[in-house]
């Protein structure tokens, strides 16, 4: 279950990226909303290495995984980006109305629903209850909100 | 009497309260006591009793009255809204202590004794009493403008209608330990301030990512083997932790500025380049770009089939990602294929018949070919069965087929001409 979340997740960022990649062609590349996609991106796929490396799935599966993680990291950081950005619709030069092809593709990624990664939960309710037995409270997990 | 107008965003953060007279010296907290951990009050049906509590006061003349369930932000949205009104002197805390938040006790000792260095409340027995996201100056101005009329436990109405109704007495009244009067408006000018933009903002530093921000900056330290350097070690990593924090302020700076002189929400551009410099590695792309493309459309009619255009290349480039992947034994992707050829013959014959000079025509023409010829390379097979029923996809009831077409949804502006 565990491997399928990971697999889907992956399925999701290649089609992310290839978009991206794709917009990066286009006026977008000075655009900020597609450069604050591209920091999504990578700090996604940055969390989901540090679920990997967490979760209990065959060590097999993870090295491939791994690598897929590695290759998707590379494509993110590849995507051209001018240093100096500005919105593009502020810029007067984006005139496709309120919506943001770059968040658009990013979007893309809620189409994945399923499965939810189970391996996270246990390590969030372990950390939870070190918590709680070193201050004595009787909540199970501790949320600041 | 000094009274002073408040601020025009008065007040700055939403919540669960009741706005009054804006003029009056006093504002009512009632604690809300929900299980620990639960939806922030906002989202769900808060009980008859303590909504009685709050709309009694405001009612009794008070100036703000709601709900308070949470140590850190709930009081930092308090502090936020009650320093850009300077009439605001009194706060009375009401009704049960917050069980597991200790909010009542957190806020007392906020007055009583301030905060730490770490904006940690001194003194306050609630397991995060945490102040990160406002000004120093708000925290202290607040100790400064109020005094806090404790009430916790209480949860008469009547005595609330009372210690209200004491606060804005012209001359002192007494209501149980205190003695009540309305001493007219802080005399200093309102604070405008709001939480920071954190949590809206992808860009900003979260907290699974803490954790190995720290291990970074301590890692060099660990190296240092001598006590000496340990001593260095220790200053370097608390100008370094205090670097960062100014790092984030100054962004928040730049940001207010930005929107207040372009009236727009932009993410935080030092923001992003700051997550970049994380990554160290710079990789040459796949694919090299191709020069920007320059849209200088001149008119409605033009600037509409670029736009589409636009869209579509966005569209053609998922559709060619998921060939690659298991969408392309599928029926939706071919079923999304055709769609598209349907959408991009239309209009092109838009193209056709626009009043656009031919030059112009025909460079859009040649762009919808080079479309139509990419789209021929993909699957148009409907017959085949749909991944989710062979059990290939799992990735629930989303598509990504039909979810890249969406992006074309995208596109609201400028109407489509007439002739299409």
């Amino acid at each position: 279950m565990a491997t399928a979340y990971f697999k889907n997740q992956l399925r999701g960022y290649n089609v992310v990226l290839a978009t991206l990649q794709a917009f990066s062609k286009d006026i977008c590349r000075r655009c900020i909303g597609l450069s604050g996609a591209q920091t999504k991106v990578i700090k996604g796929l940055k969390k989901l290495r540090m679920d990997l490396d967490k979760s209990s799935i065959l060590e097999d599966d993870k090295k491939e995984i791994m690598t897929h993680i590695h290759l998707c990291e590379k494509i993110a950081n590849a995507i051209e980006v001018e240093e100096e950005c500005e919105c593009q619709k502020t810029a007067g030069k984006c005139k496709i109305g309120p919506g943001c092809f770059a968040l658009g593709a990013l979007e893309l990624m809620k189409e994945i629903a399923e499965p939810a990664l189970k391996a996270e939960e246990k390590e969030v309710s372990k950390m939870a209850k070190l918590i709680c037995e070193a201050c004595g409270a009787e909540e199970p997990v501790p949320v600041v909100h | 009497m000094l009274k002073i107008k408040p601020t025009s965003t008065y007040p700055p953060e939403k919540g669960c309260y009741l706005r009054g007279n804006d003029y009056s010296p006093v504002a009512v907290v009632v604690l809300l006591n929900a299980p620990y951990g639960s939806m922030p009050p906002e989202v769900q049906s808060i009980p008859k009793d303590i909504e009685n509590l709050v709309k009694v006061a405001i009612e009794t003349g008070a100036a703000l009255s709601g709900t308070l369930q949470t140590e850190n932000i709930g009081i930092e949205k308090i502090i936020c809204n009650i320093t850009a009104n300077p009439n605001i002197r009194y706060l009375i805390v009401c009704g049960n202590e917050v069980e597991g938040h200790n909010t009542g006790t957190a806020i007392k000792a906020l007055m009583e004794n301030g905060i730490d260095e770490r904006r940690t409340i001194i003194g306050s027995q609630a397991k995060t009493p945490y102040l990160f996201n406002i000004p120093l100056e708000a925290i202290s101005r607040f100790r400064e403008q109020l005094t806090l009329i404790d009430l916790i436990g209480e949860t008469d109405p009547e005595v609330i209608i009372k210690g209200v109704w004491s606060c804005y007495q012209e001359t002192p009244t007494p209501f149980r330990e205190y003695r009540l009067y309305d001493p007219g408006a802080y005399p200093d000018s309102a604070i405008s301030c709001s939480l920071t933009w954190k949590v809206k903002h992808p860009e900003e530093i979260e907290d699974w990512e803490i954790d190995e921000v720290l291990k970074n900056i301590e890692e060099p330290v660990g190296k240092l083997k001598s006590a000496e350097d340990m001593n260095v070690g220790r200053g370097v990593l608390t100008i370094t932790k205090r670097l960062l924090k100014i790092t984030e302020e100054l962004s928040e700076i730049v940001r207010l500025c930005i929107e207040e002189i372009e009236g727009l929400e932009i993410p935080s551009e030092v923001e992003v380049k700051k997550e970049k410099a994380v990554i160290p590695e710079k990789v040459e792309p796949a694919v090299k770009p191709a020069a920007v493309i320059k849209e200088d459309a001149e008119t409605e009619e033009e600037l509409y089939f670029a736009n589409q255009l636009r869209g579509f290349n966005g569209v053609l480039t998922a559709f060619e990602a998921l060939d690659r992947d298991i969408c392309h034994n599928g029926c939706t992707l071919p079923g999304a294929v055709i769609n598209v050829q349907k959408r991009l013959k239309r209009l092109k014959e838009g193209i056709e018949k626009s009043s656009l000079s031919d030059g112009k025509r025909q460079k859009l023409k040649n762009r919808v070919d080079d479309f139509m010829e990419r789209l021929e390379a993909l699957p148009q097979d409907t017959s085949k069965p749909c991944q989710k029923a062979v059990g290939t996809c799992t990735i629930g009831s989303g598509c990504f087929a039909t979810g890249a077409l969406k992006l074309l949804k995208l596109i609201t502006e400028p109407a489509p001409p007439k002739n299409l």
